[in-house]
């Protein structure tokens, strides 16, 4: 008799343990593993990777489909790509994530697409812009933009303009490469006449000899892709100091964000970028994102491509969490249903392309000028809307 | 007949208990830290690079500021080999070792000739030479985004390379053990001997016979092997190799392990590459500025204070316990 | 033509920024007999401190930069006594593990007290602008900067040749036990040479500022170009570095206006062939073979 008590008492406590399991591992927070620069060169990169996600997090509570949402963030200091992967697998493996994002160089995110196909873990690229890493994984979902979009339209930007002697001036390295090919074969496929090109080492710091040739090679419009910082202001000042940012159309793409804009002198006045951000939009996502920026991460932080980009990676990552609530999350399906999704981002009005996993959004031409107060900022002239990204090969 | 100190030359063959505690305790990590595999598997990677690096510096006192030269080479021939269809890891790491082998008896006659600040500088050109090409060669190293979708066929046919690395791990360890014992046999042979001897006084070596320039080529080959098998075994537990195998940094974060660990005992590399590597994981946590204040602070201190690094520390620590050397 | 007078102008001025740095490793090293990778540490002090008095504290540009100078030649004077001094009796590998460690912590300060990114140096509007030449216009700044160069490295070239001072230099140089043996206070000397050295880097630092931006990692980043001019000069040779800084200067500018997609190749390729040619220095007559 004791016996068959004891018994049942124990059956009796196991189903009640197991009935309380089962919805509890249903309210579990769920992990999203964040790996970017947080320090070293790239920090002011990693960091706005971290202001857009708080700023996401502040307007939009920490709960997603009835789970609480965690975020995990790991420091590749830029400078290895296979410490990146190191980190994500650690995520995965031992963090148990069920989502990633940042990296943000093109080789650290071309390190981890084995372990996000392994673990079938949607990535979220934030910035990245290389056009082969779609291919590399089905479950990348980009943020940024193509490389080659910006530079395709200055070509045809250019020669509208009337411009028909180009040359283009980037920074040696894979996404400097893709922009020149890009706007060399467009603006020649549009009429126009390359007069030259040069391709610039990473670690230059006199930049004079490269404005010599420019100058030398007359053109009436000049491409240039640079990192941002140190490189654009340094080769700025050279052009400057030639003469020739009076002379000629100069466009660029983030090398001049208005974060940036203060290392520069006046000379940057006039200097044309086209990028898919606009800083200073008035739309209430935008004004949203500012406002928490001002308030929380210093008077001089705007809105730019890195914190926009992680801001939509959350909304993405609330948004899958919001239809898979009740079960379990399932990856693979979750990047599935969000082909031709459709949202409101700071930037504009964006659609995720079923055809390549990128973002369908508008681009911005805008020109630096300086206001009755003396500060600079860039004003948008021109936008492009809704330009569809180039399907993969 | 008097025992023969403990680090006579002598006494190099046979195994020490603290070489095999060291194994065990690799092992057990695997164990003890199941998710910190693919971290254990980059240290035991730099452990093979700073044993090769020992190799030239402690034992033949050639100080080169090269040395990723050799390590990316076999890299990215384990790269090459993989998207070629080569798969099997174990014949790429051979033939890895060997093609930085050739490229070393290419170099080491030019180069070895040189001493002191010359030999400095000219490694050092050649590094970012090397560097500089192989950044510009996009076609043959991916240029900066690296070779990626590199596939290994399972070890020994049977061990698969899943997540985790466990894999990698043993497999590397396995390397380890096979790479340490051989350059034990080599620094304790005559070979080595003369060696250490042309470290300590070339003239002198020469009066005596012993032409300088063979022995500091082949010691330079051997050396070269080594880095490029730790190479490939670096592209095969990432199943990735970008430019940073050739860059200036891994060249003085070599050395800069050699001399933490202890230089010209083969132990210093078991020591300070894992030292050197956990450092730096801990002081990524705090502010990173300090990393390079504190790797220049404990370089200043090792060299000043104990040239034996923390091998020589260990040691002293451990004979002022016994009461002196015996 | 206008391609020859833009390496000329631009490359002279360049090299001669590098043989002020270099002139002060020359010195050191040849007297002092030590390899000391971290001349480029005080390069950058000297650049650093510069900025910070113009911008912190409101310095015009001669003043901050004057002032740099000499309180890099005291910092230099400190470590001298504090961590050189030991070093004198230890062998190459020694001096190289601890200038290199020296070079870790002096980067590691910078970035804790300015940041990872680049300190750009605002100009003096009368040095901003460009000088019209008659050919071509160049920059007011860098013609300064080689006037500059020019009279400091003249100035030297009369201390160490007229000079009783430079006597005793020159002769602890070649001999220092001898020297020693004649009377010449050399511990004193060797302080007021370092002292020298580092002055001139920081003033090099300083002057190139706008050529060669300040960042942390400034001492690594030049140090091989400066090694570059040293070890071809051979220990010692003043006059040697001169011209080698020039054809550094000139090579490193034409190669980057006539090859840009090589960058930095030509320049080690040039050493590397000239180094395993000429071990002891472009100008110095070569060894007779043999023993070390």
């Amino acid at each position: 008799m004791k016996n068959l008590l004891l018994r049942a008492a124990a059956v009796l406590c196991c189903a009640g343990t197991l009935a309380f399991a089962a919805p509890a591992g249903a309210q579990e927070p769920i992990k999203i593993g964040f790996v970017g620069p947080y320090t070293g060169p790239f920090a002011v990169a990693g960091q706005s990777f971290r202001q857009g996600i708080d700023a996401y997090r502040a307007i939009h509570g920490d709960t997603a489909g009835g789970r609480k949402v965690e975020l995990i963030y790991r420091d590749s200091a830029g400078a290895d790509p296979t410490l990146a992967k190191r980190l994500a697998e650690e995520l995965v493996v031992k963090d148990k994530v069920a989502m990633l994002g940042g990296f943000y160089l093109s080789p650290e995110v071309a390190a981890a697409a084995p372990v996000a196909n392994a673990a079938k873990t949607p990535l979220f690229i934030v910035n990245a812009a290389t056009p082969a890493l779609m291919k590399m994984s089905p479950l990348f979902l980009r943020m940024g933009q193509a490389i080659n979009q910006p530079a395709e339209l200055a070509a045809s930007y250019a020669r509208q303009s009337g411009k028909s002697k180009g040359y283009v001036a980037v920074a040696d390295y894979g996404p400097g490469h893709l922009v020149e090919q890009a706007f060399m074969a467009r603006f020649a496929g549009e009429g126009g006449q390359m007069v030259g090109n040069v391709r610039i080492p990473l670690n230059t710091a006199d930049f004079a000899p490269f404005a010599e040739r420019i100058a030398n090679a007359d053109p009436d419009v000049l491409q240039i892709f640079l990192p941002p910082g140190a490189a654009s202001v340094g080769f700025s000042k050279a052009l400057a100091a030639r003469g020739l940012t009076k002379k000629i159309m100069i466009i660029g793409q983030g090398e001049a964000e208005d974060s940036d804009l203060p290392l520069f002198d006046d000379s940057i006045v006039g200097f044309k970028s086209i990028i898919y951000i606009d800083a200073n939009a008035t739309n209430p996502e935008n004004a949203a994102l500012s406002d928490w920026l001002k308030k929380n991460a210093g008077a001089n932080a705007r809105p730019n491509s890195f914190n926009i980009g992680a801001f939509d990676a959350m909304h993405l990552a609330y948004k899958m969490l919001a239809d898979q609530a009740g079960k379990p999350f399932n990856g693979e399906a979750a990047v599935k249903a969000l082909e031709g999704y459709s949202f409101k981002s700071p930037r504009g009005p964006v659609t995720i392309d079923p055809a390549t996993r990128e973002l369908v959004q508008n681009f911005y031409l805008r020109e630096v000028v300086k206001g009755e107060d003396g500060v600079k900022r860039n004003k948008v002239i021109k936008t492009w809307e809704r330009v569809q990204p180039v399907a993969m090969k | 007949m008097t025992a023969l100190p403990s680090d006579s030359i002598l006494m190099r063959h046979g195994v020490r208990r603290g070489e095999v505690a060291w194994l065990l305790l690799a092992v057990a990590c695997a164990f003890v830290f199941p998710e910190y595999l693919s971290v254990g598997t980059s240290v035991l990677v730099m452990v093979i690079l700073v044993l090769s690096f020992d190799l030239l510096l402690g034992f033949s006192g050639v100080l080169s500021f090269g040395h990723a030269i050799f390590f990316g080479l076999g890299a990215y021939v384990a790269g090459w080999l993989s998207l070629a269809g080569w798969t099997e890891p174990i014949s790429a790491v051979l033939l890895a070792g060997l093609a930085a082998a050739l490229l070393a008896l290419v170099l080491g006659p030019f180069v070895l000739r040189l001493t002191g600040l010359p030999l400095l500088m000219v490694t050092l050109a050649l590094g970012v030479l090397v560097f500089e090409a192989a950044h510009k060669a996009t076609g043959l190293t991916g240029g900066d985004d690296g070779l990626s979708g590199i596939r290994i066929a399972p070890v020994l046919g049977v061990f698969d390379w899943g997540l985790g690395g466990r894999t990698g791990y043993v497999y590397v360890l396995a390397w380890g053990v096979l790479i340490f014992a051989l350059l034990k046999r080599v620094v304790s042979s005559p070979f080595g001997v003369a060696l250490q001897g042309i470290r300590e006084n070339p003239g002198r070596m020469r009066l005596i016979g012993n032409a300088v320039l063979p022995h500091l080529v082949l010691a330079y080959a051997i050396s070269a092997a080594v880095a490029g098998m730790a190479g490939a075994l670096f592209t095969q537990s990432n199943a990735f190799v970008g430019l940073g195998v050739f860059a200036l940094d891994t060249s003085v974060d070599v050395l800069v392990m050699l001399i933490l660990g202890g230089i010209g005992s083969l132990h210093g590399a078991l020591i300070g590459a894992p030292l050197y590597m956990l450092l730096k994981h801990f002081s990524s946590q705090w502010n990173p500025f300090y990393w390079m204040l504190l790797i220049g602070v404990l370089l200043i201190a090792v060299v000043m204070f104990g040239r034996g690094g923390a091998l020589g520390i260990a040691r002293h620590a451990w004979q002022g316990l016994r009461g002196g050397r015996r | 033509m206008s391609a020859l007078a833009f390496i000329l102008l631009y490359g002279i001025s360049y090299g001669l920024v590098l043989c002020l740095i270099a002139l002060g490793l020359v010195i050191t090293m040849g007297l002092m007999r030590i390899v000391n990778l971290a001349h480029g540490a005080f390069a950058a002090m000297g650049g650093y401190l510069a900025i910070t008095l113009m911008q912190q504290q409101g310095w015009p540009y001669a003043p901050a930069v004057a002032a740099a100078v000499v309180g890099v030649a005291a910092i230099g004077v400190l470590t001298e006594r504090l961590l050189y001094v030991r070093l004198y009796q230890r062998p190459e590998l020694d001096q190289v593990l601890v200038t290199i460690g020296f070079n870790f912590v002096v980067i590691g300060v910078f970035t804790l007290l300015f940041g990872p990114n680049v300190l750009s140096i605002t100009l003096p509007p009368a040095l901003k602008g460009n000088v019209d030449l008659g050919f071509r216009e160049f920059e007011v700044y860098r013609l300064m900067t080689a006037a500059i160069c020019v009279g400091v490295i003249g100035v030297l070239w009369w201390i160490f040749e007229r000079t009783l001072v430079g006597a005793k230099l020159r002769a602890a140089v070649d001999n220092r036990t001898m020297a020693q043996a004649m009377g010449i206070n050399v511990p004193l000397l060797l302080s007021a040479t370092f002292a020298l050295g580092c002055a001139l880097a920081a003033l090099g630092g300083a002057l190139g500022a706008p050529m060669l931006p300040m960042e942390p990692m400034w001492p690594l980043k030049y140090l091989v170009l400066v090694l570059v001019v040293v070890a071809l000069s051979g220990h010692g040779q003043v006059r040697a570095s001169v011209g080698v800084a020039m054809i550094v200067g000139i090579a490193e500018t034409a190669g980057r206006y006539l090859f840009p997609q090589f960058g930095a190749f030509f320049i080690y390729l040039l050493l590397i062939a000239l180094m395993v040619w000429r071990q002891d220095g472009l100008f110095v007559p070569r060894r007779a073979a043999g023993v070390a």
